[in-house]
């Protein structure tokens, strides 16, 4: 017996209600179809016995679930630098930023402008000196780069900056797919050698109500076929492209999933799949795209629980406020929507270092959503509770009335019972006051520029690096 | 003969009770000045603490653990050093205050001023102001440091301080008042010359006070 007692014990599904949501998706499959841009996609679905239809493609239950039981259940993350390989086997939820915004919040002017790869280049350097943040996912477009070259800058600003697993998204064709491996292929040693660690993964949006993009889709059939992860990433939103009912949205977001579920599994059995999703709701009043409000937390916890469902390892949108600055309500929104998927069991959430709907990158931020991760990674750990850590001997020896505070015992243990915070001050009144009266996100900002001023990414070799700016260089004209 | 001196600081630092006893008495056979054997190995190795500890690098246990081992050493030397016309840093009188039960905070302080080689005469806890004055007349302290960790029991450092005015002492010691409720204005307003808000800064308040 392991005995390790958790604040949720490990994922639970809701049968009943899921399945009820399962069955609504399979008959928006069978029965309202799924738009496939993609002529490529629809050939593969139609040649397993899909009905198409001009673009539509019905697509039959059996279809789904026989995909369904190719897929994997568990899978592993590798990192360029060996040292943060991250098993995806449902005890770990895993933080990762998001991408792809377009505007950053400029660190020295306080100004919003359009992004750049500089921004990516940092955002990974920060990510990477912090325990809490396991992925990086270039956030913002590298709009300071060409058209053509910018899937694999934005890849490359993150792996010269990062020894962790790096996940990309944005990625519209099957071209920028095969830049993307062949760039990790030069720092795994190969093509080989990327087959057996992939470094890095992919997401590939759906674009709700119900269709699939051509490009991202070749995309993703390029990834699968070369063993790369993929999320399944759909972002309904209440009221516009679902109906405004949340049931209904979820419906959507799983026909979504499934349908390419089935199509990868179709054209490569065994590929490594993330049911992912980030729905969401609108704001009527103003049109606001909206990740932070109850509805939408709800539907991203639903989405943790729709792959516990098929047993599919999750990516789940959280964080991604709709506050405009690092402040209270960024986050107080970003911190109660990490919760619920953490302890529905999502293996990766999204959504650190971003504001205004996921559509700005601010670097304070990163540092305030790092430490609730580490918060909530620290809340639904397992704690021991075998003999040992009862200490039974040692409360009979000191007896009633006893401080602990200068026990051998609690010094040997204190590091590793007790988590201590990134930021959160904990001082006295009288400490906290005379070190300046610092607020949390002053805290945040001094941490930032710690970072920049001292972290180092793990080195790539000089000659990799060389190799990679060349093929980089082709990419990009 | 360095050597020993840079190991007894490295084994205050651990907190290493034996071996720093067994250390400062090796060291006082080879025949090493006394002040020297405080200066350079017990108080150097107690100024890491305290640094490291401002920084966060060690917590409360340590600190206390490396105070005890800091304590055994100058058990040893205490008489040497008065022997050689060396003075301690100087007696505190401590104690939490009349109706106060109390005394973790108070503890801590004392194991702090003692690893900064003050020598305390603790009184305990729920401590009648007559008993103050009475042990300022008879230890003749450099400091009373007084602990409350109520409302209702802070109010009597004020009847303390009035008790060692009263007896004609308040002038010949230096008063330290601290405790969760208490602040730096209760302790202005109720004639204390100095507070402290945890038990590291009561050693800094302790030695500004007594230079």
């Amino acid at each position: 017996m392991t005995s390790t007692l958790r604040l949720v014990e490990g994922k639970q599904t809701d049968e009943n209600l899921l399945a009820s949501i399962h069955t609504h998706s399979i008959d928006l499959l069978e029965n309202c179809g799924i738009r496939f841009h993609s002529e490529k996609a629809r050939k593969i679905l139609n040649e397993a016995g899909a009905q198409v239809s001009g673009d539509i493609v019905k697509i039959p239950a059996r279809l789904v679930e026989s995909a369904l039981k190719k897929a994997p259940h568990e899978f592993t993350l590798f990192s360029r630098d060996g040292k943060h390989d991250l098993p995806i086997d449902g005890q770990h939820t895993y933080y990762s930023q998001d991408g792809c915004a377009a505007h950053t919040l400029d660190f020295e002017s306080g100004v919003r402008r359009q992004s750049t790869r500089a921004d990516i280049e940092k955002m990974a350097l920060i990510s990477d000196a912090l325990d809490a943040v396991d992925i990086i996912t270039p956030t913002v477009s590298a709009a300071d780069s060409t058209v053509s070259g910018r899937a694999i800058q934005e890849l490359e600003a993150c792996f010269v900056n990062t020894g962790k697993h790096v996940v990309t998204e944005s990625v519209t064709s099957a071209r920028d797919a095969r830049a993307q491996i062949e760039l990790a292929a030069i720092i795994a040693g190969g093509e080989e050698a990327l087959r057996q660690r992939p470094i890095f993964c992919n997401f590939v949006c759906t674009i709700s109500p119900l269709t699939q993009d051509a490009g991202g889709i070749e995309a993703a059939l390029e990834f699968a076929a070369f063993g790369i992860p993929l999320g399944i990433y759909p972002m309904a939103t209440t009221g516009v492209t679902s109906p405004v009912n949340l049931a209904a949205n979820l419906a959507i977001d799983n026909a979504e999933v499934l349908s390419v579920v089935t199509l990868l599994q179709i054209a490569s059995p065994g590929a490594k799949l993330f049911y992912s999703g980030g729905p969401a709701t609108m704001d009527l009043r103003t049109g606001a795209y909206t990740a932070t409000s109850p509805e939408a937390i709800w539907l991203r916890t639903m989405v943790a629980k729709l792959a516990n469902y098929y047993q599919l390892p999750s990516i789940v949108g959280a964080g991604a406020t709709s506050a405009k600055l690092p402040d209270p309500q960024s986050a107080w929104e970003n911190a109660i929507s990490y919760l619920p998927p953490s302890m529905a069991g999502a293996d990766v959430l999204f959504g650190v270092g971003l504001l205004d709907g996921s559509n700005l990158l601010t670097y304070e931020q990163i540092i305030l959503d790092a430490e609730v991760a580490a918060f909530i990674k620290r809340l639904l750990a397992p704690v021991s509770m075998d003999d040992e850590a009862f200490s039974t001997e040692l409360i009979k020896d000191l007896g009633p009335g006893a401080v602990y505070l200068d026990q051998t015992h609690t010094i040997k243990n204190m590091r590793k019972a007790l988590s201590l915070p990134l930021i959160s001050d904990r001082d006295s009144y009288d400490g906290w006051y005379k070190k300046g009266r610092i607020d949390s996100v002053s805290a945040a900002r001094s941490k930032v520029k710690e970072i920049l001023a001292s972290h180092q990414a793990p080195p790539l070799a000089d000659h990799v690096r060389t190799e990679m700016s060349k093929l980089v260089a082709a990419y990009s004209k | 003969m360095m050597d020993n001196l840079i190991s007894i600081a490295n084994s205050l630092y651990e907190g290493d009770y034996a071996a720093v006893t067994d250390l400062v008495q090796k060291s006082v056979d080879l025949g090493l000045p006394p002040a020297n054997i405080l200066q350079e190995g017990l108080i150097a190795g107690m100024d890491r603490v305290g640094r490291d500890f401002k920084e966060g690098i060690l917590f409360v246990p340590e600190v206390l653990i490396a105070a005890r081992a800091m304590h055994a050493g100058m058990d040893i030397l205490r008489p040497l050093l008065a022997k050689s016309g060396v003075k301690s840093a100087g007696k505190c009188v401590i104690g939490s205050v009349q109706g106060d039960l109390h005394d973790i905070g108070k503890n801590l302080v004392k194991m702090m001023l003692e690893g900064a080689g003050y020598e305390t005469i603790d009184l305990g806890t729920d401590v009648k102001p007559e008993a103050f004055v009475e042990a300022v007349r008879e230890h003749k302290p450099k400091l009373v440091g007084l602990s409350a960790l109520l409302t209702t029991t802070m109010v009597n450092m004020k009847t303390i301080i009035g008790a060692l005015q009263e007896a004609g002492l308040r002038s010949s010691v230096k008063i330290i008042v601290g405790g969760a409720p208490v602040t730096e204005s209760f302790a202005r307003d109720c004639g204390a010359d100095g507070y402290a808000s945890n038990a590291a800064s009561a050693v800094e308040v302790a030695r500004a006070l007594t230079v």
